[in-house]
């Protein structure tokens, strides 16, 4: 028995080497035509590499289909690759894109400051690099940043938030608590502060009453973006502050995931939908969520039609290979520490029930079956 | 007086682990002005750490077999509750159907590691490496990269559902509770008494009264304390109920049955084990069979509790659950542990957690603390056992 396993064992290796032996081929090809590139370029040639953070939220497929498509069709080879929000994993996969001979990268980064020398590396090789969605910081190598208007995304959650709470709620003051996105994401910070710009002058003017007291982005920040761990605190939350006699009335979500691990806490709770639960607000319009908007649990989410935002990388790829300027509308705003990135800002949607059906799904964004 | 001070020294290990549990309740029973001992709190509680509870009880089988650890009862548990959002949602099957099928599913990935462990010889730990990496990424192709939700309600039932109150009674009191608290606390002494008799009339050397006595005094204050607080709120959680049926199994196949005392046997000397006639193969193959299912138990729970099948769902549960277990007692080497020390272990980094929660600490501050604390709870156990020897 054991001798058999040894056998297969070795063999297995040796296939494999061989496996690596043949990549180093392809590899040292692919480098001959970078260098060949520079006189005879040529689109069929040109190579875009895009790094996706995870492939656990469906945004994230959606986001990297939708590119890869655009610029297929436009005649590039596309090598798109997820990394499971593993950093080292989507370290070492842009590395690899770099050594393939990419010309152009799209990176969504898991943590943006963690690629800084990758990236570095690659822009002395000549590569360009596009931050796509989440801002890459403390590099010089960033050339543009395509992204949704993050903290407009903020302000709007808090505007939802607040409309709602006069809809639903009645005159105020209102009993709020906070959550917050990934403190390592960058887009967390931005998402939070612009939620505060709306929200700060409601609390100083006691209009928003936060009984938990934590409205710090260390605080209410959510490790990983991970719904369950947004429950646990809202749990906490409830059994410290809401048992004896105060009602909770909005709940600021930065996300549709985090939103529905806050709105099984508020049901489990006995918050009834429909009836008194809070306002809950979220983002990314995911399909799941827009159930929960039908059925009246969730009150808002905020669209980011990332097939928008697909488009516009695409086109800063296409722009950037031929050699002309890309679009962009905003050359202040988002400074990496190294330098102010030119970057294209698309503005998002809230989404109620009022209006799902229009923006959500008569732009295909979901379709029927989808939220069936 | 000698024979007592000596039988707590002997039992002290036992004992540690409770009293620290204690010592922790107690500690953020102040810290958090009283909110940690609420009903709502109590109830959370067990919502929150259910499903590691449940992987703990599986995992302290694989680590008595000798200190192997099963990795992949996070991914299988993230597996089983995808399929079964898969199962219900998009192939419209009734849900206790989908359930069975589920459970039936997580007994055959636990033959998959059995098979490889028990038969072929790959280390534990590296077939489990293995079911960690083929599950997550099956659950990620299962779904797609979408969460599925959400879950009928009679599927919540499980995670978040109350055993009605069928005698029914004053408002807001919920009877039930209150008498199965009162029925097993009778069950508690009455089995304490047959040990005790049992003993006697073999000649064993019993716990003498005025230890035995204030030790069962004591377990029945808490365990009427928590029911009658539970009955305060809306009475006995279901997740409450499966993870006690599952402990009172589990302690009675691993102290009162054969195939239980092989585990101890085999994990305490695999080689005169095997001499005396224990099929050690057949030994492990079940344990981790039996930790598939108990992982499909648990992503079930975890799904009805988030209300989501989401594709991140049980990263990180087998590395809760392996803690659970070494902080109760559970030996690196094997051989020793048990399963109330394993629901100890776990419940003290879940009232840990759920403290620190309450208390407004942010997500940095309480991984620190948790390390330092599972370090210091283990390192106090293994001091506590030199003294003891």
């Amino acid at each position: 028995m054991k001798k058999v396993l040894t056998i297969i064992l070795v063999g297995m290796m040796i296939m494999s080497m061989i496996g690596c032996a043949k990549d180093e081929e392809s590899t040292s090809t692919t480098e001959t035509k970078t260098e060949t590139k520079a006189e005879t370029k040529t689109e069929e040639e040109s190579y875009v590499g895009i790094s996706m953070p995870t492939q656990s939220g469906e945004r994230w497929i959606k986001d990297g289909s939708a590119m890869k498509e655009i610029l297929e069709a436009k005649g590039y080879k596309v090598d798109l690759q997820y990394a499971e929000d593993d950093i080292p994993m989507q370290k070492s996969q842009i590395e690899n894109m770099v050594t393939k001979g990419a010309d152009v990268l799209i990176i969504a980064a898991i943590d943006g400051s963690t690629l800084s020398d990758t990236l570095d590396e690659a822009a002395a090789n000549g590569v360009k690099v596009i931050s796509y969605d989440r801002l890459l910081i403390n590099t010089d190598a960033v050339s543009y940043y395509a992204t949704f208007d993050n903290r407009r995304v903020g302000q709007q959650q808090a505007e939802s938030l607040v409309e709602g709470l006069k809809k639903i709620k009645g005159e105020g003051p209102y009993n709020v608590e906070l959550f917050a996105g990934s403190p390592d994401d960058t887009n967390a910070f931005y998402f939070f502060s612009g939620a505060m710009d709306v929200l700060q002058p409601l609390i100083d003017d006691g209009t928003v009453v936060i009984q938990s007291g934590q409205v710090e982005l260390a605080d209410v920040g959510t490790l990983r973006w991970d719904g369950a761990v947004a429950q646990a605190r809202m749990d906490a939350i409830l059994a410290a502050q809401y048992t004896s006699g105060e009602v909770l009335d909005g709940v600021l979500s930065p996300y549709d995931g985090l939103s529905r691990g806050i709105l099984s806490a508020l049901t489990a709770f006995g918050y009834v939908a429909g009836d008194d639960i809070p306002v809950v607000t979220g983002q990314d319009a995911e399909a799941a969520s827009i159930k929960l908007i039908i059925t009246g649990e969730q009150y808002s989410t905020i669209l980011k039609d990332t097939r928008d935002l697909a488009a516009v990388a695409a086109g800063m790829v296409d722009a950037l290979l031929s050699g002309s300027e890309p679009e962009i509308n905003d050359t202040e705003t988002y400074d990496n520490n190294v330098k102010i990135v030119p970057s294209y800002l698309l503005e998002p949607y809230i989404v109620t029930i009022d209006n799902y059906q229009e923006l959500v799904m008569d732009s295909g964004y979901l379709t029927e079956e989808d939220i069936k | 007086m000698k024979k007592t001070n000596v039988l707590i020294k002997g039992n002290i290990r036992q004992y540690v682990m409770v009293i620290a549990l204690a010592v922790v309740i107690i500690l953020f029973q102040i810290l958090t002005d009283g909110v940690l001992l609420k009903p709502l709190n109590i109830s959370n509680l067990i919502a929150q750490n259910s499903y590691i509870l449940i992987l703990a009880t599986g995992m302290l089988l694989c680590i008595l077999t000798g200190g192997n650890i099963d990795l992949s009862v996070g991914s299988v548990a993230g597996f089983i509750g995808a399929l079964s959002a898969i199962f219900i949602m998009k192939m419209d099957m009734p849900v206790l159907v989908a359930i069975i099928l589920s459970l039936v599913v997580g007994v055959i990935i636990g033959m998959w590691h059995g098979f490889w462990i028990a038969y072929v010889g790959v280390p534990a730990f590296i077939a489990t490496l293995a079911g960690m990496l083929l599950f997550r990424g099956l659950t990620l192709t299962a779904l797609q990269g979408t969460s599925l939700a959400p879950m009928p309600d009679s599927y919540r039932f499980i995670a978040s559902g109350f055993l009605p109150d069928i005698i029914g009674g004053p408002d807001g009191i919920n009877v039930l509770a209150i008498v199965i608290g009162i029925v097993s606390s009778l069950a508690y002494v009455i089995g304490q008494l047959k040990i005790r008799i049992d003993k006697q009339k073999y000649n064993f050397e019993v716990t003498p009264l005025k230890v035995l006595i204030p030790k069962i005094i004591g377990i029945i204050v808490v365990v009427n304390a928590f029911t009658f607080s539970l009955a305060s709120y809306r009475g006995i959680p279901m997740v409450l109920v499966i993870v006690s049926l599952l402990v009172i199994i589990y302690s009675y196949i691993t102290t009162k049955t054969i195939p239980g005392r092989h585990i101890y046997a085999y994990g305490g000397n695999a080689k005169a084990a095997r001499l005396s006639g224990v099929n050690t193969k057949r030994v492990m193959f079940w344990v981790y069979t039996n930790m598939g299912f108990l992982a499909a138990i648990a992503g079930i729970v975890f799904t009805g509790r988030l209300n989501s099948a989401t594709p991140k769902a049980g990263v990180n549960f087998e590395l809760d659950a392996i803690a659970a277990c070494f902080i109760g007692g559970a030996s690196t080497t094997g051989g020793v542990g048990t399963v109330i020390g394993a629901i100890v272990g776990g419940l003290l980094m879940g009232v840990l957690n759920n403290g620190m929660s309450i208390m407004g600490i942010s997500i940095d501050w309480q991984q620190a603390i948790k390390g330092i604390v599972l370090l210091g709870a283990v390192a106090f156990d293994v001091y506590s056992k030199s003294k003891s020897k």
